[in-house]
């Protein structure tokens, strides 16, 4: 379980401290997905640094399982908005840099690295490097990183954002199919309402700036097939619009 | 498009049509045809430069290879700790403007007039080069670039395994082209004291016994050398930053 309580954030520059998360809460059970909507600027990736352990410098608390977040402990898999890949290195040293690190060379699950790999249509690259791969792909190696680490904590910030309408419908598909086989404890940034109810199980609804937690939603489609199809899709789709406008306009 | 070679090739047969045309117009002897020199430079070569040239690259390696060995550490400690880079950064600046071939005196008087002091040169100059290379290109490593990795818990050596060398090599490899060319300018100077060996000695001997020919063979020998040694480090550049 992923406990943020009254997670708060500054940044501290030369004359005045910059408040860009007040009093945050939520709480994520294990094997669910939870999305955070919030408008740009409102304190997403800053909350996403809080929980990998780039931000250490917060009050309130973030606790995995009972323990506070430590990157060295807890196995932290994190997508970030563009991407951090090492753009030196080959797709494949890039995809299985994560578990490389905390396993060592010689435990890395070959196997699975070469699954998810074929999953995610990258094997053919594998010995490119990022740089000569499209926004699209290069994506798919953040990701495919992150799910060869297996995490337990997936952290996705605005993962699909660059893509095109129907590249990223088909990576939300790619990506909740093989989440559904691992289901990991995953917070998903993201700032398409569309997006948010497609992906998560709960979506946290952020304010803007300073981002506070306006309201947390259900979402009663989650994990239905074919859901873009869905005929209350289009029913809930409107009524998570009425509630994040009533947080974000104000 | 033509390739880099044959541009590099125009380039240098254009070079020898001026030289060539200079000579036939001046008649000097201090400007010998180019053919005349290239036919000194292949009789006397074997017998005569091998040995100075094997000297000067000796001289050139050594020097360039302590101020790696020593340089890059240095830069990239100074680049990714902060602290550090606030202690020595001062001193770097101070000594980075003084130019050090006026120190030469008193290197000589340290260390003698053999080889150490004239490595010593080479070094002391090209030092400076490397380590404000590797240092700047550490500070230009986005802060996100770290992210991932700190995510990961990742040690202090994967950091740099992964991210500090290999992201400021293409930097420091610049820079070391650059401590080249500057090499060997001090190498010339260097060569001009206390030796009866290197391309320095060489051409300074040609010169002072009116040996115009074999003075111009021993500039190109120099040349060349530089020119092999820059297109080494090219290569070395395009095979480990390949990915750019
Ligand atoms: N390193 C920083 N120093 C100061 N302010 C920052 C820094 N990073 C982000 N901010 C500010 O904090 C706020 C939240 O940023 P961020 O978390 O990136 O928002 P989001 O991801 O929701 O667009 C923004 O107003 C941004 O300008
Ligand atoms: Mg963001």
């Amino acid at each position: 379980m992923i406990e943020i309580k009254n997670l708060s954030v500054k940044y501290k520059s030369n004359d005045k401290d910059f408040l860009a998360l007040d009093r945050i809460n939520i709480t994520i059970e294990n094997g669910d997905i939870c999305a955070v909507i919030g408008p740009s600027g409102c304190g997403k990736s800053t909350l996403l640094y809080v929980l990998s352990g780039v931000i250490k410098d917060y009050e309130g608390s973030v606790l995995i399982d009972g323990n506070p977040i430590n990157p060295s402990l807890h196995r932290i898999g994190l997508v970030m908005q563009n991407y951090g890949l090492l753009p030196w290195k080959s797709v494949y040293y890039n995809a299985i840099a994560g578990s490389k690190i905390k396993d060592g060379k010689d435990n890395i699950d070959r196997m699975y690295v070469d699954y998810i790999l074929k999953k995610l249509g990258l094997n053919k690259f594998a010995h490119r490097h990022p740089g000569e791969l499209s926004g699209g792909q290069r994506q798919r190696i953040a990701i495919a990183r992150a799910f060869i680490l297996k995490p337990s904590l997936l952290l996705m910030d605005e993962p699909f954002s660059a893509l095109d309408e129907i590249i990223r419908e088909e990576m939300q598909d790619l990506f909740l199919k093989i989440w559904f086989e691992n289901r990991v404890s995953t917070l998903f940034i993201t700032h398409s309402i569309d997006e948010a109810l497609y992906i998560g199980k709960k979506i946290a609804i952020l304010s803007p700036s300073p981002g506070r937690v306006k309201e947390i939603y259900v979402n009663p489609l989650f994990g239905k097939k074919d859901l873009r199809l869905n005929e209350d899709y289009y029913k809930f789709s409107i009524e998570l619009r009425k509630k994040v406008r009533e947080s974000w306009l104000r | 498009m033509m390739s880099k070679n044959s541009q590099r090739l125009i380039a240098f047969m254009s070079v020898l049509l001026i030289w060539f045309v200079i000579s036939i117009v001046l008649d000097l002897p201090i400007i010998p045809s180019p053919l005349k020199v290239f036919k000194t430079l292949l009789i006397i070569f074997p017998s005569k430069i091998s040995i100075h040239c094997l000297y000067s690259l000796w001289r050139i390696l050594a020097g360039l290879a302590l101020s790696i060995v020593a340089g890059i550490p240095i830069g990239l400690a100074m680049g990714y700790f902060d602290g550090l880079d606030k202690i020595i950064s001062p001193f770097i600046y101070f000594i980075y403007p003084v130019p050090k071939i006026a120190l030469m005196p008193i290197i000589m008087l340290l260390f003698g007039l053999g080889e150490m002091s004239k490595i010593i040169m080479i070094t002391l100059i090209v030092i400076f080069q490397i380590i404000v290379a590797a240092r700047d290109a550490v500070k230009d490593i986005p802060k996100e670039t770290y992210y991932s990795y700190h995510s990961l818990g990742a040690s202090r050596k994967d950091i740099f395994k992964d991210i500090v060398i290999p992201a400021s090599l293409s930097g420091i490899l610049t820079s070391t082209r650059v401590g080249l060319g500057t090499a060997i300018s001090v190498l010339f100077f260097t060569e001009t004291f206390g030796t009866e060996y290197g391309m320095g000695y060489f051409i300074m001997d040609s010169w002072m016994r009116i040996n115009y020919l074999e003075m111009y063979s021993g500039i190109i020998v120099l040349s060349v050398m530089g020119f092999l040694l820059f297109l080494a480090v090219d290569k070395l550049e395009e095979k480990l930053c390949s990915w750019r």
